[in-house]
């Protein structure tokens, strides 16, 4: 709850213009643009602040820390996994390592070997695009519909070479802190609610 | 013996919600305090909110003031109290409080 700006005054409070989510919990920055409306006291501090679909912003948080080529080490691997529910043992049986190696690696005591995590970035993305689910339909209903079996394995066999260029080791030993930044847009004709989007120009900036 | 309530209706409620895009979560400072004091983040509340239980329901200011009980992924039980605005899907966290350390 850093780095709050007011500006935008609704009926309800201020919206913040940047709203920092340290209570997500996550290893690296979480910066909130103009989409958290605050409660201010007289003295302008904060009483309390409204974050919009959280559910859908710990996905996007995921989903943004994944397909970042750094190398994730302990904390990330904690938080991405909490974020979209999943338990360590449960996470380490798709992985194919034990729940003690996965609870080494999270403790930072190890790093995860990059053939593994390249398995965890695969199945951390299918698990917040909620496409596992998705995926398993498909195959119930596939011998029902021409030409659905290969399309479904096409997106497999795409989302497993999603990582393949990422290089392996080379961003280890950055230091600086990670810095993700989010816009919540609103709904539009086409969605009856809004959607998270990560913001590449203020990352850049 | 008292009979042990039911509310099977404000559970299936507040678990839906947890994973219903739209949703919004108000959190005052005292209870973003609390949370890292007994260092819980709002993943663990997310989660908590989407498997755990209400164990007890009253009102308040018109609107549903709940308890929900559940544990995190930790292991850790966590029982939250919320001010839930239930047609216009809001939920405010009134308390979070640790019940049980793993």
């Amino acid at each position: 709850m850093k780095n709050v700006q007011s500006s935008e005054q609704s009926k309800q409070g201020h919206v913040a213009e940047e709203f920092s989510a340290v209570d997500l919990g996550a290893p690296f920055q979480v910066i909130l643009h103009n989409c958290v409306e605050v409660q201010l006291d007289k003295t302008e501090k904060i009483v309390s602040y409204k974050i919009p679909d959280l559910d859908g912003l710990l996905r996007t948080v995921v989903m943004s820390r994944i397909l970042h080529p750094r190398k994730l080490n302990g904390p990330d691997i904690k938080f991405i996994r909490k974020a979209i529910s999943l338990k360590q043992k449960d996470l380490a049986g798709k992985i194919g390592i034990s729940p003690e190696h996965l609870s080494r690696c999270e403790g930072g005591d190890m790093p995860l070997a990059p053939s593994t995590e390249k398995l965890l970035r695969v199945y951390m993305l299918k698990t917040a695009w909620k496409l596992n689910k998705l995926l398993n339909r498909l195959e119930d209903v596939e011998d029902k519909i021409e030409g659905l079996g290969e399309k479904r394995a096409e997106l497999e066999d795409a989302l497993d070479r999603l990582f393949d260029e990422i290089p392996s080791g080379a961003l280890h030993l950055a230091e600086d802190e990670l810095a993700f930044h989010f816009v919540h847009l609103p709904s539009s004709a086409a969605e009856t609610e809004g959607r998270w989007d990560c913001d590449e120009s203020k990352a850049a900036a | 013996m008292a009979a042990q309530k039911n509310f099977a209706v404000e559970t299936s409620y507040i678990n839906e919600w947890a994973g219903v895009v739209g949703c919004s979560l108000s959190v005052p400072v005292h209870v973003s305090e609390q949370m890292r004091r007994q260092g819980f983040d709002l993943c663990d509340v997310h989660h908590v909110l989407s498997i755990g239980e209400v164990i007890d329901s009253d009102m308040i200011d018109h609107c549903g003031l709940w308890v929900v009980c559940g544990e995190t992924l930790d292991g850790d039980v966590m029982e939250t109290t919320l001010r839930v605005v239930a047609n216009e899907y809001e939920v405010e966290l009134i308390n979070i409080a640790r019940v049980r350390r793993r």
